[in-house]
């Protein structure tokens, strides 16, 4: 069932089990495992079914510290959510990520890996992917990994009908939970604005926050100020540890044989460090886009080369044959780390359009970011000439450890953290099955969980969880029904 | 095209069709090269280009 707004819902008398607040890949997908259990829930997504203007101011804010996107243009406040622009890049974060780390403070999931891999499965069907094939090593330090550049599916497109063909899911757009009641234990309700007035409260027996990786924390942030306390009663980190992929040019390779890796249909590889080599060198993760240059981009780092290296420059160049053909450009995303100042807040002057505080997001990368981006293209370099594949020069800015360019990508447009999942009431906000710690019925869905954020792309590792999410509260739900008739 | 020059003459060729095909300024841009960052497992990067330390010396 789709309705257009609270109002046509309310006529209906449809009573849900669980309310999701948000309709992007997190909340369809534990919406549609709870309707495979028959279980009946809302769906409350605040835009419309497309794009508007209206719809997108509610999302502006400010950012303070490094300089990042505008906070309505980094994400989409329509059904579908982020679905809608996103790339279709796919990649599961690694076994590593979910690892404690020594060597950087507030490493380490309660979960691992191995917790999310028998929902992957469902994952190829839901964002119709291929079979990931297994990394390559190509030293000690490096390894070739697949990232599937899969069609991008718009969650909105691919289970409008589903949907609404299905007597287990509303989706009520136009329907803005404004805030969540609680009394400390409990979400008592949600409170409703929709077809431009207040519509009240809504009541379920569970609620799911879905709404990205930044608006969950403002959601809960300003929820829990209402409340005093009576949403997220362990609010230490709430808002916190907020985490982006940071991502820039970062050098370029020249290589002896082109064809030395299978490069994809845009003529791009990815490249990722060993966890022993994240180890030795003190850094985190990290993603090597190695993207083909066009041809005068060769001629050029020969020349370059052929200043500091003359005979290995004369090797490259014998070794193409004299067609000057294979040089790359590598863009770098890499892991940041977990950091409690890092942070989103609610803005003490900026207010939306009904009164609630607009985001101020605090965001800057430090010196361990720094190291990562630097000591990783050089483990890069490093393989590639002991290989004999070629050799990188990384860029002047990284070497002398300048400003970071303003005019290039900045980051991924991946929001995650401020809901983070962890064991620490100090330290985190959900724990291992993402329920908020010390409330009954109130979980979070998507990447503002996500305890590091590896360097992936996190789609991928959002819909697992969500998947993970949806069977745990699937079972809880059935279980606990079975006990109320026993 | 056959040609009579032997295949060192080929590469050097190569190489300097390389060089000619760039502005001449990008060359001298790192005239005085920085001092190369030792490493003390056989690598420099030199010009931030990533070396094998027999390669500079």
């Amino acid at each position: 069932m789709i309705f257009d707004n609270y109002e046509a819902f309310a006529a209906k008398g449809f009573a849900p089990k669980v309310i999701i607040i948000g309709s992007g890949p997190a909340g369809v997908t534990i919406a549609r495992k709870l309707a495979a259990a028959n279980i009946p829930v809302a769906i409350f997504e605040a835009g419309a079914a497309d794009y508007t203007d209206e719809s997108q101011d509610f999302y502006k804010g400010t950012t303070v510290g490094d300089p990042y996107f505008e906070l309505d243009v980094t994400r989409l406040r329509q059904f579908g959510g982020c679905s809608n622009h996103w790339a279709g890049w796919c990649r599961v974060m690694d076994a590593v990520d979910f690892e404690p780390k020594a060597w950087v403070p507030d490493t380490g999931w309660p979960i691992r890996r191995s917790d999310i891999e028998p929902f992957l499965e469902e994952v190829h069907d839901i964002l119709d992917l291929v079979p990931f094939r297994d990394d390559e090593l190509v030293s000690d330090d490096i390894r070739w990994v697949q990232l599937i550049k899969s069609p991008a599916v718009r969650f909105s497109e691919k289970y409008r009908d589903e949907i609404a063909a299905s007597q287990s899911i509303a989706l009520v757009l136009d329907t803005y939970v404004t805030e969540l009641q609680g009394d400390g234990k409990k979400v008592t309700g949600a409170k409703i604005w929709s077809a431009g007035k207040e519509q009240g409260v809504a009541t379920a027996d569970y609620y799911l926050p879905c709404t990205g990786g930044l608006e969950n924390s403002r959601l809960l942030l300003w929820s829990n100020e209402r409340s005093n306390g009576g949403v997220v009663p362990h609010a230490e980190a709430l808002g916190k540890y907020w985490m982006e992929h940071p991502q820039f040019e970062g050098g370029n390779a020249i290589m002896e044989n082109e064809n030395q890796f299978e490069m994809d249909e845009v003529s791009e590889a990815f490249f990722s460090p060993t966890g022993e080599a994240m180890e030795r060198e003190q850094i985190l993760n990290f993603g090597i886009r190695f993207i083909k240059m066009p041809y005068h981009g060769v001629k050029w780092l020969t020349a370059e080369l052929a200043c500091v290296a003359p005979e290995t420059a004369e090797w490259i160049s014998s070794g193409l044959g004299g067609n000057l053909r294979c040089a790359a450009q590598l863009v770098v995303g890499w892991e940041q780390s977990p950091r409690a100042d890092n942070f989103v807040a609610l803005s003490a002057t900026e207010r939306d359009d009904l009164g609630i505080p607009r985001i101020e997001l605090h965001w800057k990368k430090r010196e361990l970011e720094h190291r990562t981006l630097l000591n990783g293209l050089r483990l890069f370099g490093e393989t590639l000439a002991d290989k004999g594949y070629g050799r990188v020069r990384i860029a002047d800015w990284v070497v002398n450890n300048e400003p970071y360019p303003t005019d290039q990508e900045l980051a991924g447009h991946h929001h995650m953290g401020g809901t983070r999942m962890g064991d620490d009431l100090a330290k985190s906000v959900v724990d291992l099955h993402q329920k908020v710690h010390g409330m009954d019925n109130l979980y979070v869905g998507g990447s503002s969980v996500f305890t590091t954020s590896g360097q992936c792309n996190p789609t991928t590792t959002i819909v697992a969880l969500s998947c993970r999410l949806g069977d745990h509260l699937a079972r809880r739900i059935t279980q606990s029904a079975m006990l109320d008739k026993g | 095209m056959k040609t009579n020059l032997t295949p060192e003459a080929l590469r050097r060729r190569t190489v300097l069709q390389a060089l000619l095909a760039i502005p001449a300024f990008a060359l001298f841009r790192h005239e005085t090269a920085d001092v190369p960052v030792q490493r003390a497992d056989g690598y420099v990067v030199v010009n931030g280009w990533v070396l094998k330390r027999s390669e500079v010396a």
